[in-house]
């Protein structure tokens, strides 16, 4: 067994972990039902299945990504949709058993070569979100960035996120970076001072506060903008219209998820 | 009672990682071409300890070459020896107490002014006290943070969460009194009571029923230590008083989240995979450091899995339903509950 087969079956382990006689199964399936009745109503030909179209995900979020995984296969039936919670055995599994689409960070997407987007995500009309450091008790200090602990959810991987987080600070000399699995996990770092400050979307500031009873405070940054998660199709290979036709009709919810509130084709 | 005694001893097994005490060391050979040196991970081979590896391998493959000996509370001190000879890591990573004692053992047993590898210690429970006769030896903390597990059961409830109860034996006031500190910044306030001397069963009882009718706490924080969670403990102490408290009770267990047992009503554990990750990171910083520990203290978990039962959460209390999703793990009585251990 590779080691994608097993993160495979880990992740279908934990997809029948996370429903078992539990009310949020239930919750899911009703969803999926009714996901697969919209789409039916809505087009006509969605009970058709795409077959044999492979679709990886990664995404950090705070939702699981069983939960996720579950909800994309319902919207998609016939693809086969893998959901990753870690940013390592998307790289693997795409190395291993390529996919035919990626859904992903857009500076993941437009990192590699082998990735045509063919979506794009977009929230409130823009296709680029804000990032911003938040710290405790007083504002980062510009001037001091660099010697700061600075924490900030992995996209990219080591190399990757030194380069994408040089140019959101807008530094040459990179402070000390801690990455962490998922969004959830900054908090932690700010309550036990293990980062002088985290690096995060604008958009998800509320959520945090409404999660802590820290003295958050939130500098802004110029020109500190990531495009929103994007789709990659395999480039030089005709990318499956009716799979992109599907994916723009996820259902808003889904869509939530995300981090994308539509599709556009770039 | 002999019902659930069963299943407290299976919840508990369960909740430790029990290694094959084989002690066949399985590294296979070395190359020491790698750029940064040789990693070499000690411990037991079972599932957490594999997910820790995999961490570790997610960051450090690349420059350092990792190499696995399965070592138990049975290995030798003199084959550990001829472990750390053959293989001359740069950096060595301890899972486990006993790993931690055998390589004590190992320390203690070479000359005076010997100097050795820095060591990174994981997996092992209350670290500061079990590494601190170590030389040049760092880590990351079993315990999860307290303050995490109450800030996600915060967001989870749909009532309020401040005063927060745990009952401790002497010799865990220090441990306790830095949780506080930790959870307060957070807005909570840790309820703490000592357990009085003499008949232990007595003395949980008491001191649960004081966190409860004097301090009226709004949840119970179950410390991870084995003195208090014992199967009679569990039967005769703490299940009796808290099927009356009607409060929520956050474990550091997994097995004792189960709706059979109904004792744990939330659990927030250490997602092995992240220590991994978070122990390569101060792999990282030993590196930049000339391979000298020096002032790096102990670092504590950051990132965790959740368990909820769910059914004995909305007994207690509304559930934002919309946060179901941010849950690893949910459990309600069902027929393949048991099944879902860790």
């Amino acid at each position: 067994m590779t080691r994608a087969d097993e993160k495979v079956a880990r992740t279908e382990s934990e997809s029948r972990h996370m429903g078992e006689g539990t009310n949020p199964r239930r919750i899911v399936l009703a969803l999926a039902l009714v996901v697969a009745a919209t789409l039916d109503a809505g087009s006509g030909t969605a009970a058709t299945p795409v077959l044999a179209q492979k679709i990886y995900v990664y995404l950090p979020s705070n939702v699981r990504p069983p939960m996720l995984q579950r909800l994309l296969a319902a919207a998609l039936p016939g693809a086969e949709v893998m959901v990753f919670r870690h940013l390592h055995d998307f790289e693997t599994s795409i190395e291993e058993t390529p996919p035919d689409f990626v859904i992903s960070a857009r500076p993941f997407v437009d990192r590699y070569d082998r990735w045509k987007r063919v979506l794009q995500g977009f929230a409130a009309d823009r296709e680029e979100e804000a990032y911003v450091l938040v710290s405790v008790g007083r504002t980062a200090d510009p001037a001091d960035i660099s010697r700061l602990e600075i924490g900030v959810v992995d996209l990219l991987g080591k190399k990757g996120m030194s380069g994408l987080v040089a140019r959101l600070l807008g530094t040459t000399t990179l402070p000390k970076l801690i990455r962490v699995g998922q969004p959830e996990d900054l908090l932690p770092l700010l309550e036990l001072e293990m980062a002088g400050a985290v690096l995060m979307p604008a958009r998800s500031v509320p959520s945090l506060r409404e999660k802590s009873a820290l003295d958050l405070r939130v500098t802004e940054l110029k020109a500190a903008l990531v495009g929103l998660p994007a789709v990659g199709a395999v480039a030089g290979a005709p990318a499956s219209t009716e799979m992109v036709r599907r994916l723009m009709g996820l259902p808003p919810g889904v869509k939530a998820m995300l981090g994308v509130d539509d599709w556009r084709r770039p | 009672m002999k019902a659930c005694l069963c299943v407290i001893m299976v919840a508990l097994a369960g909740g430790v990682g029990n290694g094959d005490p084989s002690p066949t060391p399985d590294g296979g050979p070395v190359d020491t071409a790698a750029a940064g040196g040789v990693v070499l991970v000690l411990g037991p081979q079972i599932a957490a300890a594999n997910e820790v590896v995999s961490g570790l391998r997610d960051e450090l493959a690349d420059h350092y070459q990792i190499v696995e000996h399965k070592v138990t509370a049975e290995t030798s001190v003199e084959a550990l020896a001829q472990i750390i000879r053959e293989v001359e890591p740069r950096v060595l990573v301890l899972l486990d107490n006993p790993t931690v004692r055998l390589y004590r053992a190992f320390q203690a047993a070479q000359p005076p002014r010997s100097r050795f590898p820095p060591a990174v210690v994981l997996m092992a429970a209350f670290l500061e006290q079990v590494s601190s006769s170590l030389e040049n030896t760092t880590g990351i903390s079993y315990e999860v943070p307290a303050v995490t597990g109450f800030v996600n059961l915060r967001s989870l409830l749909g009532r309020p969460l401040r005063k927060i109860g745990v009952l401790y034996r002497h010799g865990f006031e220090g441990f306790v009194a830095r949780e506080g500190e930790l959870a307060a910044a957070e807005g909570f306030k840790l309820a703490g009571r000592v357990l009085d001397d003499g008949d232990r069963l007595k003395a949980v009882k008491r001191g649960l029923r004081r966190l409860l009718d004097y301090d009226h706490v709004d949840a119970i924080w179950v410390l991870n230590d084995s003195a208090l969670l014992h199967p009679e403990l569990l039967v005769r102490a703490w299940l009796p008083v808290l099927r009356h408290g009607h409060v929520p009770v956050m474990v550091g267990v997994s097995s004792l989240v189960s709706a059979k047992l109904a004792f744990g009503t939330f659990a927030v554990l250490p997602d092995h995979r992240a220590l991994g990750t978070q122990a390569a990171g101060l792999i990282d910083n030993l590196a930049n450091a000339n391979w000298v520990v020096g002032t790096h203290r102990p670092l504590l978990p950051v990132a965790v899995e959740k368990v909820l039962d769910v059914g004995m959460a909305r007994a207690l209390a509304p559930i934002r339903e919309e946060k179901l999703r941010e849950v690893d793990r949910l459990i309600e009585a069902g027929p393949e509950e048991g099944q879902q251990g860790r």
